[in-house]
């Protein structure tokens, strides 16, 4: 099964790749790069019986690698993974409960550049989809503290997710451009790894947000 | 070839002689029948009158070799030795004709006197067949002939003649009737298989001191010598006066013996010992269960010594010598030998020997070093094993000390009968002294709850006495019961407090005795010895004396109860033996077994009568009627059944008269007449008691004045009724429902019949049938239907009831204080509180007051006794993990299967049975997992880390997971292990009915099945999960056996 989920998100990837790789061979600008920042996650409730839990991913690094292509003096297209570190966490009361995660996210985000592709300073901002893949990837114990909300879990969680951002582009050299950004992933709470209890209300989606610099070759 | 014949013979000899028990005596044959013998100790001689040989043998008694017979003319049918030893006197029966076809002489008979200093021998003729020749002290030989026949004028020529051996004359003495059997004439006719006691059927003692001559004979013609018409005859032989009585008896009056002791005011006449009082003989006791054959049998009275050897066969033991004593004839033992005897015996002078006619010719017994002679013997009669209570599971020992009762030692083996399981002996052979070790475990005799007897026969090849068995007493007790058993062995038949005196009087049959115990202390502090048989007590009216009737002797013992001795016994009328004693105000009855004797009032023998007793003068009498002391009854004297018992009131107003053929009376003292009788049950047996004047119990029928039925108590369990007796005002009743069951008691009310309260006590009381055993040792028994086995002491706070082992003392308060009994109300599961129990499962039984304390295993094997509780399932014990009042954890054993009924034992009580079903198997996973804050968690473990699969450690169906699971009820192992035991690690016990498994539906592979091992009752199992299981927090798993199955949820992830 997992195998099978793995062959479509690459074919879904494969397919928004050819989407922006067909305007960019026209306008033959391209950025090839990456970058690295920190992952801040929103958490959520858990409650369960009237009691309220606090469940997320801890706050940890973020990298990035992209392939964007400005095929239009404003628009462009970028194909994107990330990796992120976090832990899965459970907080309630001066207790919690983490377990070892990482996430891998594949989206495709359309830019929209507020100068043209010459300029050398462009902010943009982004927008796009894609799916994130959770993985708890920590140890695993018949007891867990505040496991009566909610279980962290040794498994995968693949959710969609949808990619929201806004940066700048300073072109530093002929084929060199610096990027900050911020991006914000939304995701469907990742209920396989951390898996209410019977009883659990915890529902909503789930933010990540992830600033971060990077470095991109201009082509 | 002919010496290893010889060798193989001589071994399978020597090992048949070693098989072969010893005897006592030796058999000196003769070549014909011994009619009469006599002894010759001046010279080493013993004469044996041969009847058929026409010759008496004499026999050298330090090589027991015949030599030189005497030969007479006529068979020789009586023998006797002058004081002074000079002259030997021998009777003569009938003449032979001399034509070998005309058979003998009827008229005929003679005397050969034989001058044993110079030779000398004088033959004279007789008119009639002499029968008995015996010396009195005068030194004129006694001698009695048969009856002639009359002459033409009527009379009859004397037959009881005096002869002067010295002189050959002749003196009568009196003409009494004698008869005996003619030898054959006419036609000569060869009548096989007749002895000389069958036809001369008649036999004379004397006493020691000569002066007293008694003859027993025939009255009348008897050709088969079953006559049940007799005749004694006492010879004072100073006064030179015949003293004949005439009597009946049933069976006939055999063996013709008389034996005499040294007064002669005691003589045992066939087979009854009479005390002659003014001549007349009263049967003191007589010998039970007798054959009454004219040739078999003999009986000598050791002067000495004072005792009694007899042979006196009966239906199970015949060659048996038995040793009794003289006043009541109690066996004391029991000598084996090699022959039945057949005549008379004589013990010589010094008292070494004894020289019995027997079957071969003369046995010559050594008595006088029969106490040097090995016996085999034991120092205890009973051996008790009583558990501190039912559950009580640890293993119980006593020694046995078997002993010679002689001087020599002898070997011994010791049996315990077929079938019995529980009771080791150290060594079952060995030589005396010796000390065995009984062990007994209770585990199999704990279901009876009651006493368990099981007789231990001791034999010995070189003892030459038979052992009375020792019986084994198992008491498991019942935990609720109430009262401690004092042991007294010996067939108790009777009990009666003697509140006055704080004292208990104990009849205890088999030896002839009351036993007198201290009621407080429960020691032994007297022995009275009664007539032969005693079978029940009465006090008198001033509480001065114990009356005992004895069913085998014709006299009711009297004892001084402030001395403890015998006074003058109640004579009772001839062939009347009374039983039942009932003391009345005014008047005292018994019951009396009628053995022949005529009603005195009507042509009618009745078979039991009511003899009224007049005890200043020590007699009893048989009124027409039923009778008083000064009305006659309406009723006739004529008691259908000599079975039955007396009993006062305790005004001592009324006697209750009740048979076992439920006929019952009432005696009125205050009208001196018995004033009601009716018959309204088909049987009775059990208690009774005569309650007040009116209320009588008869069995479990409560009687009213009238003696109707007024009510009836329902059996409890069957039981059967046993002992009554009244205390604080209140009827006490018990009752036994088995023989190896714990017994009833019961305290009623006597106005309304209702029961106020009921116990148990730790053994049953004696009932008919526990007392009608094998013999212990004496002869002959008489169980009457009707048993009082309770009484109560002077405060009436304590209650005696005869029981098995002895005396079960019991606080007279008992059931005040309702114990609450344990109850059931549930059997599951112990695992998840809910599947069906399994053989070798682990189960949790819930209820109220199932321990009176908490109490949990200490290891392996698990113990089936905790807290003083203990489990029956279907009467095995269960082994426990844990008691407490409302909950038990056990195993159910292996073997038990199906419907089910589970019994919990508290010293409170039992519960009542509760039934449960137990399938072949009911698998149950272990619901007591626990992870952090977690519990109730199901024993499922990963075996990728070992921990329990939970949510946070869920089940991966893509990992290749193994489940090990944890669960009770899988049923019985191969191979077995027993129940209670933990389990082998090594070979492991394999599950055998089959178990699958599934994961949310999907079919999982169950690779092994097995007792966990160092465990009781717990099983695992591994599971490897499918690959397409579903996944989600509560995926059930679901095991199944033999159609009962058990799921519990686990979370599954990929």
């Amino acid at each position: 099964m997992k195998s099978i989920r793995w062959t479509w998100v690459c074919r879904a990837l494969a397919v928004c790749a050819v989407i922006g790789v067909a305007p960019a061979a026209m306008a033959q600008k391209w950025e090839f790069g990456g970058g690295v920042g920190g992952s801040f996650y929103t958490s959520r409730d858990a409650t369960n019986n009237g009691q309220t839990a606090q469940a997320g991913i801890k706050t940890d690094i973020a990298s990035s690698l992209w392939l964007v292509n400005n095929n239009h003096k404003n628009w462009g297209g970028e194909v994107r993974f990330d990796y992120q570190r976090g832990d899965l966490r459970l907080e309630r009361s001066g207790t919690q409960a983490r377990f070892g995660a990482e996430s891998y996210t594949m989206h495709y985000d359309f830019q929209y550049h507020f100068r043209e592709r010459e300029a050398r300073v462009r902010p943009y901002v982004a927008a796009g989809a894609g799916v994130k893949i959770y993985r708890g990837t920590g140890t695993e114990s018949a007891t867990q503290p505040l496991s009566n909300f909610a279980f962290l879990t040794k498994t995968t969680d693949l959710r969609p997710v949808i990619s929201l951002g806004a940066g700048i582009k300073w072109q530093i050299a002929r084929s060199l451009q610096f990027r900050l950004e911020l991006h914000d992933y939304l995701t469907p709470f990742p209920k396989e790894i951390i898996a209410p209890n019977v009883g659990t209300n915890l529902d909503g989606w789930m933010n990540n947000l992830v600033p971060l610099a990077g470095i991109s070759y201009t082509f | 070839m002919l010496s290893k014949i010889s060798i193989w013979v001589a071994a399978v000899a020597l090992s048949a002689s070693c098989a072969v028990a010893a005897t006592f005596g030796t058999v000196v044959p003769i070549h014909g029948t011994v009619a009469d013998i006599a002894i010759d100790d001046s010279r080493g001689r013993l004469y044996a009158a041969n009847f058929s040989g026409y010759r008496v043998e004499v026999i050298d008694r330090n090589s027991r070799r015949l030599l030189s017979p005497i030969s007479v003319s006529a068979p020789p049918s009586a023998l006797a030795l002058s004081p002074d030893s000079r002259f030997l006197v021998i009777g003569e029966y009938q003449k032979p004709i001399g034509d070998q076809d005309q058979g003998f002489q009827t008229e005929s008979g003679g005397l050969t006197i034989i001058n044993l200093t110079n030779g000398g021998l004088r033959h004279i003729d007789l008119a009639t067949p002499v029968l008995t020749v015996s010396f009195g002290i005068d030194g004129k030989a006694f001698i009695v002939t048969r009856s002639g026949a009359a002459d033409d004028t009527g009379n009859v020529a004397p037959n009881i003649l005096s002869l002067e051996p010295n002189t050959g004359n002749i003196a009568a003495l009196g003409t009494v009737t004698f008869r005996s059997r003619d030898l054959p004439t006419g036609t000569p006719l060869l009548q096989l298989n007749t002895f000389p006691g069958e036809i001369i059927q008649t036999s004379a003692g004397v006493s020691g001191d000569l002066k007293k001559i008694i003859v027993l004979g025939a009255i009348e013609n008897d050709s088969s010598a079953t006559s049940n018409k007799s005749i004694q005859m006492l010879f004072d032989v100073p006064t030179q006066t015949l003293s004949p009585i005439g009597f009946e008896t049933s069976p006939p009056e055999g063996p013709r013996v008389v034996s005499v002791n040294q007064t002669g005011d005691f003589a045992i006449a066939g087979w009854g010992l009479n005390h002659y009082i003014n001549g007349d003989p009263i049967l003191w006791a007589q010998f039970p269960d007798v054959k009454g054959k004219f040739n078999i049998g003999s009986h000598v009275i050791d002067r000495a010594r004072n005792l009694v050897y007899a042979n006196l066969p009966t239906e199970t033991e015949e060659k048996v010598l038995h040793v009794l004593d003289t006043d009541n004839l109690t066996v004391r033992e029991r000598i084996q030998v090699s022959e039945k005897l057949a005549g008379k015996s004589l013990i010589t002078a010094d008292g070494e020997v004894l020289y019995s006619v027997s079957i071969s010719g003369v046995t010559v017994f050594p008595v006088g070093q029969l106490p040097q002679t090995a016996r085999i013997g034991t120092v205890q009669e009973d051996i008790l094993f009583r558990t501190a209570d039912f559950c009580n599971a640890t293993l119980l020992g006593q020694t046995l000390d078997v002993i010679s009762l002689g001087s020599k030692p002898a070997d011994f083996t010791l049996a315990l009968p077929d079938g019995v399981r529980g009771v080791t002996l150290s060594a079952t052979t060995g030589t005396t002294p010796a000390k065995i070790r009984i062990t007994v475990d209770p585990a199999f005799f704990q279901l009876a709850k009651g006493t368990t007897v099981i007789p231990l026969k001791i034999t010995s090849t070189t003892g030459v006495n038979l052992a009375p068995d020792v019986r084994l007493l198992i008491n498991s007790g019942d935990s609720a019961a109430t009262g401690r058993i004092v042991n007294v062995p010996g067939r108790l038949v009777d009990i009666l407090s003697d509140a006055g005196r704080n004292r208990l009087y104990l009849l205890r049959q088999d030896k002839n005795a009351v036993l007198v115990y201290d009621s407080k202390t429960l020691a032994q502090i007297g022995t009275l010895r009664t007539g032969n048989t005693p079978v029940h007590m009465a006090l008198t009216i001033d509480q001065k004396y114990l009356i005992v009737g004895n069913d085998n002797s014709q006299i009711a013992s009297v004892f001084d109860l402030a001395t403890l001795q015998a006074a003058d016994p109640i004579i009772f009328p001839a062939g009347h033996y009374p039983r039942a004693i009932g003391v009345a105000n005014g008047a005292i009855f018994a019951i009396s077994r009628n053995a022949g004797r005529k009603s005195e009032c009507a042509d009618q023998t009745p078979t039991a009568a009511l003899d009224t007793v007049f005890f200043d003068g020590r007699i009893a009498v048989a009124a027409c009627t039923l009778d008083g002391p000064t009305n006659p009854s309406i009723f006739d004297n004529n008691l259908p059944t000599p079975d039955g018992i007396l009993t006062a009131s305790p005004d001592n107003n009324y006697l209750l008269l009740a048979l076992s053929d439920g006929n019952v009376a009432q005696y009125d003292a205050s009208v001196h007449a018995w004033v009601a009788s009716r018959k309204d049950l088909a049987n009775a047996s059990g208690a009774y008691s005569a309650v007040d004047g009116g209320t009588y119990l008869v069995g479990s029928t409560v009687m009213n004045a009238a003696m109707a039925p007024a009510f009836t108590f329902a059996d409890v369990d069957g039981s059967v009724t046993s002992g009554e007796t009244m205390s604080g005002g209140w009827g006490i009743r018990t009752a036994a429902t088995a023989d190896n069951a714990p017994g009833l008691i019961q305290r009623w009310n006597t106005q309304d019949f209702s029961i106020a309260a009921s116990s148990a006590i730790p053994e049953a009381p004696v009932t008919r049938g526990t007392l009608l055993g094998p013999s212990i040792g004496q002869i002959g028994q008489t169980i009457l239907s009707f048993t009082r086995s309770a009484g109560a002491s002077q405060d009436q706070l304590t209650l005696y009831a005869l029981t098995i082992s002895g005396v079960t003392v019991v606080d007279g308060t008992f059931g005040n204080s309702q114990p609450t009994k344990p109850l059931i109300t549930s059997i599951v599961s112990a695992a998840d509180n809910r599947s069906l129990p399994a053989p070798g499962g682990l189960v949790s039984i819930g209820g109220t007051g199932l321990s009176k304390t908490s109490a949990v295993f200490s290891g392996y094997p698990l113990s089936t006794l905790l807290g003083q509780t203990c489990v029956t399932a279907n009467n095995t014990l269960v082994p426990l993990f844990f008691v407490s009042g409302s909950q038990i954890n056990a195993q159910i054993p292996y073997e038990v299967s199906g419907a089910t009924s589970v019994v919990v034992h508290t010293p409170d009580g039992d519960s009542p049975a509760f039934t449960v079903t137990v399938p072949e198997a009911a698998p149950a996973v272990w619901l007591n997992g626990s992870a952090g804050s977690l519990s109730g968690l199901p024993l499922v473990y990963r075996e990728a880390n070992g921990q329990l699969a939970t949510g946070s450690n869920p089940v991966h169906r893509n990992s290749n997971d193994t489940l090990l699971v944890y669960l009770t009820g899988m049923g019985r192992v191969s191979p077995a292990v027993a129940s209670g035991t933990a389990a082998p690690s090594s070979p492991s016990s394999s599950v055998i009915t089959t178990a699958t498994a599934a994961l949310g539906g999907v079919a999982a592979t169950v690779s092994e099945a097995i007792l966990t091992a160092g465990q009781a009752g717990v099983y695992q199992i591994k599971i490897s999960v499918p690959r397409n299981a579903p996944t989600g927090l509560t995926v059930p798993l679901t095991i199944t056996q033999s159609g009962q199955s058990q799921s519990v949820s686990l979370r599954v992830v990929d």
